[in-house]
């Protein structure tokens, strides 16, 4: 382990699953992000708006307020709408793909996880410039 | 579901721990056997064993095989350092990481036991339901037309076995002409947009008859909400559509006959009403009368009138108007031609016109205003011999019968009006000439009595003379025999236009200026040629015609010059006697009769023609009975032509009485004929029935006869007709009425004997809502006599109740609603409380019945307990549901801790935990490939139970059969390089166009490609091929040199759980699913798989792909919706 740059990108990573969190967290953090954890949609609303992440992994289907909502909620707040999001769904289908982009997210990444292949996607959805 | 698992489930605890002990004992042997070789550490197999043993015996089995297994591998884990073993740290993190994934295994397969446990005792639940149901319920899917499963009561319906009902396609037991009745809703049911439908259709028995059923069918989704099959309730309702039929049938035969036998009676009537009515009228008002007022009652109208043509101009004259609430226009007394009105059109055209008032607006707008308040009008040319005489126009407020044959009869009544017109005319036009004739008689006589008189007076009473000439009606003159007047009678003055003999005297020289005589033709008449003259020359002068003009006044006077020269002894003549005769009326006289001679000639000739095209014999004859003339008609009746000369009272012409005279079967005596006693009492005699014998054939004929004596001015009978109307056909057409009539009563009692034994309660009311009949079976259903009584307090407050509890309202009864609002109920479910205070559910059916002539008069109710039936179907629609649930929480609940293990492993070999070890990395590979396989095995499952249900969505299209299988050769090649086997493609010269789903194609592909790598030892060939189409069917091969397959197992290889060689399935690893999942989803896209294979030699399998456009029904291509809404049958169950 490297310390944490003080530059490190702030991800927030939203998901009900204890199990897929913990995947996503420890992966993320091993390639240097900072990390926030929300479990529930409103967790996740509040830690946006209070951490401003440079990015939020948002699960779809979370408690109370779902990925959707919560996506499309962020990206209508001026405050919130710089915020990178990748839906975070377990429907690999064209049409999840749809309602993502209609929810305002950027991008998506399916379950289940491949760790290395979601530190790529997180890599690429904050662009080269700000990877730690 | 298959047996197979439950089988397993069934095995007693005990012997459910012998594998946990067994599988890790093999597994550790087979390990052993292998000399601690480092890269065959059997944790895969000890892994596997666990999960068997779990899966067998529960959690406590796993976690026993486990301990065992880890105690197996510490042996095997422990290493020779000098002469101590021990345990280096690297194998006991492996151990750990073991126990780790052995008890999760065991966990997960103790969980994915228990709830294949509820799994499987949800299915028999849902199994007892649909099995005992009492009526006749199957599974039906959408990609293939057989039933999915069927119970014995649908079985016993079509007297199939269950394997026989299974087998067969469900088009094969429906009855061709009914198999399109439902298709439609059927698509859309495939399709996600119609939830259920009930459709009642004919099924086929075994035996080939068929049986009407009524099918509600109802979608079950499965868990992605997509249609995965329907739920069919089968009734049996054959004997309520046949009796319902019958019903139907016969009480619409009854109503037609009815109907008909009623227009036909009326229209016979009417016809006989209006031939007696007009046969009564002499006079053309009384003709006219009878005409409107019989019109207008037989052709239903309110208002009419009758014109007649005066052919001498083309004009219409109003000869009799009825029933108009506004006053009959000044103008349509006298109308020309060319009138724009009804009437003149219907004249001018010929032919009826059938006016609606939309119609009458337009092309008759100047009649709106009077005839706008009816709805139709009738114009009607009355016609005789093809000749217009007037025309009959009826209105009627209501349009009525407009009908061709009601218009016929228009027609037919317009022209028995339009005979007896003209019969009136000629009549009236005879009468006249006589009259006429007689009166010029009169003045004819009295002329030649006071020529008599005169001639009299003059020879008798000389002294009289004066006066007597004074007095005379003609001229009397007497002048010198130089030809001067002398004297001249008052009737002479006159004549010469003087009103004294002074005043002529006055005159007297300038007689020859003032007065001016011409030949009749007009010609002057030279003064040597004038009466006086020739009188004077010697001529004795007798009824000399001339014109006497007189010049001063221009009066002239046709007169006539008698002129007698008065002679002396001596032979001169002294004086000139003549007489004066205005002949002016007498000419006129004469030229009417001759006219009125001439005309009545003409109207002889007429009713000649008249007679000889008149549909009755008709005799008229003299005051004697002597016949003067017959109808043409006469000779067909009677079948002889010329009719034998009736000597004295028609003796020759045989007649019988009928049946319901006191005479009957009596000869008819020449006195008792109809026209005999006309004749002698002038009585007129109606429709009196006879059977006269025909001539030729003795055949005895029917008919109607009637008679009346013709009387001329004075009253006197001066001769009788007689007309006979053959009505053998009528009478004929009325016994088989009457035939008819009791054929249908019989019907009737046949009917309601069969409503009596009805199943379901069958209840009619009349329109004031009294019950005129009902069946025992109703007073059953209802549980309260169907007559409310005085003990009504016994059965509590029966009737409808509202979901609410509400009692129904009285309006609010389907048959209430037949009766007040003409409307048909269909099976409407109710709740009713019965006389026993029981609310039960009730299926009614109500409909309006309409007489004749279209008038509400009562309705009728079906009505059917149907409560068990109800609760039947809502009970498996619920049951369904949870099944269709639980598989969709399964399908989550299994995957996810899966996932959850393979993302722990990778970030364990990512080495984020801390360094691994390479035995580590082998480990925890072997972690992950036993992850893979248990998910593997698990979407097997999954996919088996959802392909089962139905479950499964395909999106077929045309697809490129070439392209698909070069795009999966990537996946599959590195299996055989793995084993090695060669593997041989040959994708063909040309594109290979089919209907198939690209996924599922893929799918079934790589199963077949990875069996052939499976099960072909190394060193093997595969071959994988495409064949362009034949017959409709394009092909892909697939072929190995492998195992093969015994040709006993050949037919089961497609079965769920079947391996060739059960003793094998530890080395070739899997499901036993993978060629049952590849057939299902081959068949379903429209295709099939088919194998052919030589034990030892290999196998060659066969995906066939449709290239026709597949049926519609078994395709569902379209994307479904993704809100789960509650199904439709679901919902309606809640709400009862």
């Amino acid at each position: 382990m490297t310390g944490q740059p003080p530059a490190a990108p702030l991800v927030l990573v939203a998901e009900d699953n204890e199990d897929n969190r913990l995947i996503a967290v420890t992966i993320l953090r091993h390639h240097g992000y900072r990390i926030i954890e929300a479990a529930t949609g409103s967790e996740a609303l509040a830690l946006a708006r209070t951490h401003r992440p440079a990015l939020i992994l948002m699960d779809i289907g979370m408690p109370d307020v779902d990925g959707w909502t919560a996506s499309r909620m962020l990206k209508d707040d001026p405050a919130t709408r710089d915020i990178v999001i990748l839906a975070f769904t377990a429907h690999a289908m064209d049409g999840d793909r749809d309602l993502a982009r209609d929810a305002g997210c950027d991008g998506y990444v399916s379950k289940p996880i491949a760790p290395l292949q979601l530190v790529s996607e997180v890599a690429h959805a904050l662009g080269a410039a700000s990877s730690p | 579901m298959t047996p197979a698992p439950r089988r397993l489930m069934a095995l007693p605890g005990v012997l459910a721990f012998a594998p946990a002990v067994a599988t890790p004992l093999l597994a550790g042997a087979l390990a052993w056997s292998l000399r601690r070789d480092l890269d065959s550490y059997p944790t895969s197999q000890f892994v596997l064993a666990v999960l068997v043993s779990a899966l067998v015996g529960g959690w406590w089995a796993g976690v026993l095989a486990t301990a065992i297994s880890a105690c197996l591998l510490v042996f095997v884990f422990i290493e020779p350092v000098g002469q101590f073993k021990v345990l280096q740290s690297g194998a006991v993190l492996q151990l750990l990481l073991f126990l780790l994934s052995g008890f999760a295994t065991a966990w997960l397969a103790d969980r994915l036991r228990r709830t294949q446990q509820r799994l499987h005792s949800e299915s028999a639940e849902f199994r007892a339901v649909f099995e005992h149901a009492a009526i006749g319920m199957g599974r039906v899917g959408f990609h293939d037309e057989r039933w999915l499963d069927v119970n014995d009561t649908f079985c016993r319906m079509l007297g199939y076995s269950r394997e026989q009902m299974l087998a067969m396609p469900w088009t094969a037991m429906t009855h061709p002409d009914d198999v399109a009745r439902d298709l439609e809703p059927f698509r859309r049911m495939a399709a996600g947009e119609l939830e259920s439908y009930a459709v009642e259709k004919r099924l086929l028995h075994r035996d080939g008859h068929a049986v009407w059923a009524r099918l509600t069918l109802s979608l079950v989704r499965d868990a992605d909400e997509r249609p995965a099959y329907d739920v069919a309730m089968i009734e049996d309702i054959g004997a309520q559509h046949a009796a319902n039929a019958t019903l139907a049938a016969r009480a619409e035969e009854r109503e037609r006959m009815l109907a008909a036998e009623r227009v036909a009676r009326e229209r016979t009537e009417r016809l006989q009403a209006l031939t007696s009515a007009l046969s009564a009228a002499i006079t053309m008002r009384d003709v006219v009368r009878v005409v409107i007022d019989a019109g207008l009652d037989a052709l239903g109208a309110d208002a009419g009138l009758v014109t007649l043509l005066d052919p001498t101009d083309g004009s219409l004259r109003l000869a009799e108007a009825r029933g108009y609430v506004r006053p009959v226009p000044a103008e349509w007394n006298h109308l020309p031609g060319d009138a724009a009105i009804p009437v003149a059109a219907a004249v001018r055209e010929g032919r009826t016109l059938v006016l609606l008032r939309e119609e009458r607006r337009e092309r008759f707008p100047s009649v709106s205003t009077m005839l706008d308040q009816y709805e139709v009008t009738l114009a009607i040319p009355l016609r005789t011999h093809g000749r217009v005489i007037g025309a009959l126009a009826v209105n009627r407020t209501q349009a009525g019968d407009l009908s061709d044959a009601a218009v016929a009869f228009v027609d037919a009544f317009a022209q028995q009006c339009a005979h007896a017109i003209e019969r009136a005319r000629l009549h009236e036009d005879a009468i006249a000439a006589r009259n006429a004739a007689e009166a010029a008689e009169r003045v004819r006589h009295a002329r030649e009595e006071e020529a008599r008189a005169l001639a009299g007076a003059l020879g008798t009473a000389r002294a009289k003379l004066a006066a007597v000439i004074d007095n005379l009606p003609v001229g009397v003159g007497i002048s010198s025999a130089d030809g001067e007047i002398l004297s001249l009678n008052r009737s002479g003055l006159a004549l010469h236009g003087f009103a004294s003999e002074a005043e002529m005297f006055a005159h007297l020289p300038d007689y020859v200026r003032l007065f001016d005589l011409r030949f009749p033709d007009g010609r002057p008449m030279p003064v040597e040629d004038w009466p006086l003259s020739r009188a004077l020359r010697g001529e004795y002068v007798r009824r000399f015609e001339l014109q006497l003009h007189r010049r001063d006044t221009g009066m002239t006077h046709d007169v006539s010059y008698d002129v007698v020269p008065v002679r002396d002894p001596g032979g001169h003549i002294t004086r000139l006697a003549f007489v004066i005769q205005d002949l002016t009326e007498t000419k006129l006289a004469s030229a009417a009769l001759r006219e009125r001679t001439a005309h009545a000639e003409r109207r002889e000739a007429q009713l000649g023609a008249v007679l000889d095209r008149l549909p009755a014999a008709v005799f008229i004859t003299d005051a004697n009975g002597a016949v003067e003339r017959v109808s043409a008609a006469t000779s067909a009746l009677y079948g002889a032509s010329p009719l034998p000369p009736p000597t004295g009272a028609y003796g020759e012409y045989e007649a019988y009485w009928p049946s319901d005279h006191p005479r009957a079967g009596q000869r008819v005596e020449p006195h008792e004929w109809a026209l005999a006693r006309s004749l002698s009492t002038g009585e007129t005699v109606m429709n009196e029935s006879l059977e006269i014998v025909r001539f030729d054939t003795g055949e005895r004929r029917q008919v109607l006869n009637s008679s009346a004596a013709i009387r001329n001015a004075s009253g006197a009978i001066t001769g009788g007709v007689a007309v006979l109307f053959d009505v053998t056909e009528q009478a004929e057409t009325r016994e088989a009425l009457e035939r008819a009539r009791a054929e249908s009563d019989n019907e009737r009692r046949r009917l309601r004997l069969v409503l009596d034994r009805l199943p379901v309660g069958v209840i009619v009311v009349d329109t004031a809502g009294a019950v005129i009949h009902h069946n025992p079976a109703l007073e059953l259903v209802l549980g309260h006599p169907a007559h409310p009584a005085d003990g009504v307090a016994d059965y509590g407050a029966y009737g409808g109740v509202h979901a609410d509890g509400r009692a129904y309202e009285p309006q609010e009864y389907p048959v209430s609603r037949a009766l007040l609002r003409g409307e048909t109920v269909l099976r409407e479910l109710t709740h009713y409380r019965r006389g026993d205070g029981r609310i039960v559910m009730l299926s009614i059916s109500a409909a309006p019945v309409y007489d004749g002539t279209g008038e509400l008069a009562y309705a009728v109710a079906a009505v059917e307990d149907v409560h068990e039936r109800e609760s039947a179907r809502a009970a498996a629609e619920l049951a369904n549901l949870a099944k269709s649930q639980f598989l969709t929480t399964m399908s989550h609940e299994l995957r996810t801790p899966l996932h959850a293990i393979a993302g722990h492993v990778q970030l364990v070999e990512l080495g984020i935990h801390g360094p691994v070890t390479p035995a580590q990395l082998d480990a925890l590979g072997r972690v992950q490939r036993a992850q893979r396989h248990l998910l593997s095995l698990i979407n097997d499952i999954l996919n088996f139970a959802r392909l089962d249900a139905g479950r499964v969505e395909y999106h077929v299209e045309q697809v490129v059969v070439n392209d698909i299988v070069r795009d999966i050769l990537p996946l599959v090649e590195p299996m055989f390089a793995a084993r090695p086997i060669t593997l041989t493609v040959d994708l063909g010269p040309l594109p290979v166009i089919a209907w198939a789903d690209r996924e599922k194609l893929e799918q079934v592909l790589l199963n077949l490609l990875s069996n052939a790598a499976k099960f072909t030892e190394p060193g093997g060939t595969a071959h994988v091929s495409v064949h362009p189409p034949e017959a409709e069917q394009a092909f892909i091969r697939v072929s190995d040199t492998g195992v093969g397959i015994p040709a006993a197992k050949l037919a089961q290889v497609f079965e769920p759980f079947v391996q060739v060689d059960r003793g094998l399935t530890s080395r070739h690893e899997g499901t036993g699913l993978g060629l049952s999942i590849s057939r299902t989803l081959t068949r379903g896209m429209g295709g099939d798989i088919t194998v052919v294979s030589e034990l030892g030699r290999g196998s060659v399998f066969s995906v066939a792909l449709r290239t026709s456009v597949p049926s519609e029904g078994r395709v569902a291509s379209r994307r479904l919706r993704q809100d789960p809404a509650p199904s439709e049958g679901t919902s309606r169950a809640s709400d009862k």
